[in-house]
């Protein structure tokens, strides 16, 4: 019965607020509440959403578009999906985000916004938007998102919720619509540590489904405490300059309270975010061509000419960014000889007002959407975990911080997620 | 900084690649792909080693 009151309870959050957020394209009540009668196991009772670019049998995977709303119903549930009711999680619907994950925003024309819970008139972040803001508002406490160039992290940071980014290959991709597959990565977002941990826990595990999926051992962290013997660093250079310095000085509070008095560069970073920009560009262009052929009218005007723009990149450039990854990889693992876990911040700012074409950063006018990207993707290029936390508010809206690690450390991620958790800002 | 992206290429491009782009839309996608290149230009530059492999994943 109190698994069943769970997910009724956040059926009727979402009737109530989701009009103003702007963050659900599909309640699925019927599946929710014949699901929560047996849902059993260490989520038991946890009502769940996922972006929409998660395959759920019966609905065609928008991945945020109108021109996917033509294929078939999917046939069966994502991998993430199923391995989250099988803990016992139930799924209540689909989320809003940017179409095809193509933007730090969630400002989907087809869709409409979705809006940040803590100032409406501002953007909730993207690609992820509805899953972060879903979660923020306290329609569910759990969700699942994709990131792909920082499309967990910008909208936890924008709203102020927690937000995994595991290693590249860890969890499953199976069943979702991509964006670009060199650099895409699936994971969870939550209100707190304890169900990020959960979740993730629940999740982890090889899947025949996706090459990309690392046949390892599962390596639970929901019990992992404690930041003692972790050599902790801030990042500046890149970092800083690339975050207002109230965001800075958020990220520098909180690394205090950590007692990570240390600072260290992450060695060129700026050609890592290139390199992700690049191959960002180049691979969803070709994925979508024949789509922007046949019908350039139906895409998100947002994005359609950085998709064509996308198609046309030459081989050399998108051969030079794959090749410096494995470049820049080398020497940040370099830097991890010498530290366990760098802080960074996640957003250049708190979020801007919707519709906003440009923002301000350090003296510089940047263009609004690609620039939220600025400090996620030289960590998202190499497949590091991270973890975004909340760290605070900067003029009354949330920042968030990126906690990374090396390659499959994500313990590392948790352990000091925990400490921040409980010494809040 | 050396820049090699304008309307010549992007129609050019665009033909080979079967892309049909109007006179506005050239000019749009163009201003794109110039933005692309002006990010991109320092990290082209980098002189990289034979064993700096590309980053694909293929496991037949």
């Amino acid at each position: 019965m109190a698994t069943l009151a769970c997910v009724t309870s956040a059926l009727e959050t979402i009737r109530a607020r989701n009009g103003s957020i702007n963050a659900f394209t599909a309640v699925l009540e019927q599946r929710a509440l014949r699901k929560a009668g047996t849902a059993a196991g260490p989520l038991a009772g946890v009502p769940f959403a996922v972006k929409n670019l998660f395959d759920v049998e019966g609905l065609p995977t928008l991945a945020g578009s109108k021109i996917n709303r033509d294929l078939p119903p999917a046939s069966r549930d994502a991998t993430l999906v199923e391995r989250l009711e099988a803990a016992g999680a139930v799924l209540v619907g689909t989320l809003n985000m940017d179409e095809y994950a193509y933007g730090f925003t969630t400002e989907n024309t087809h869709y409409g916004p979705t809006r940040n819970p803590h100032d409406p008139e501002r953007v909730a972040g993207g690609s992820s938007g509805g899953s972060a803001a879903a979660v923020a508002a306290g329609m569910v406490p759990l969700t699942l998102a994709s990131d792909t160039n920082g499309s967990i992290r910008v909208p936890a940071s924008l709203c102020g919720v927690w937000g995994l980014k595991p290693t590249f290959g860890r969890l499953s991709r199976a069943g979702s619509f991509p964006f670009v597959a060199s650099l895409d990565h699936l994971g969870p977002i939550a209100a707190n540590v304890d169900l990020l941990a959960a979740a993730y826990d629940a999740m982890q595990g090889s899947d025949p489904q996706d090459p990309v999926c690392r046949a390892g051992p599962v390596e639970p962290v929901s019990a992992l405490r404690g930041i003692g013997g972790l050599r902790i660093a801030r990042a500046v250079g890149y970092f800083e300059e690339n975050a207002e310095a109230s965001v800075a000085q958020a990220v520098h509070r909180a690394a205090e309270r950590l007692g990570a008095m240390r600072t260290v560069e992450i060695p060129e970073a700026a050609h890592g975010r290139a390199a992700a920009f690049v191959i960002t560009a180049s691979e969803s262009g070709q994925l979508h061509l024949q789509n922007l052929r046949k019908q350039p009218q139906n895409f998100e005007p947002l994005i359609v000419d950085r998709l064509r723009a996308g198609a046309l990149i030459p081989a050399a450039w998108y051969l030079q960014a794959q090749r410096l990854r494995r470049w820049y990889y080398r020497k940040v693992m370099q830097l991890f000889e010498t530290v366990d876990v760098i802080l960074a911040p996640a957003t250049p700012r708190p979020a801007h007002k919707i519709g906003q074409e440009t923002i301000s950063l350090r003296g510089r006018e940047l263009p609004a959407r690609p620039s939220l990207g600025l400090l996620t993707q030289p960590i998202s290029c190499i497949g590091l975990p991270v973890i975004c936390a909340p760290v605070g508010k900067v003029d009354g809206l949330p920042v968030g911080m990126q906690v990374i690690a090396a390659p499959w450390r994500e313990d590392l991620c948790f352990r000091v997620a925990r400490e921040l958790e409980n010494q809040p800002a | 900084m050396r820049k090699t992206i304008d309307g010549d290429y992007v129609l050019a491009a665009a033909r080979i690649a079967q892309l049909p782009l109007s006179a506005g839309d050239a000019a749009s996608v163009t201003a794109q792909l110039q933005r692309v290149e002006e990010i991109a230009q320092p990290m082209l530059e980098v002189a990289l080693e034979p064993n700096h492999e590309t980053g694909l994943v293929w496991r037949p």
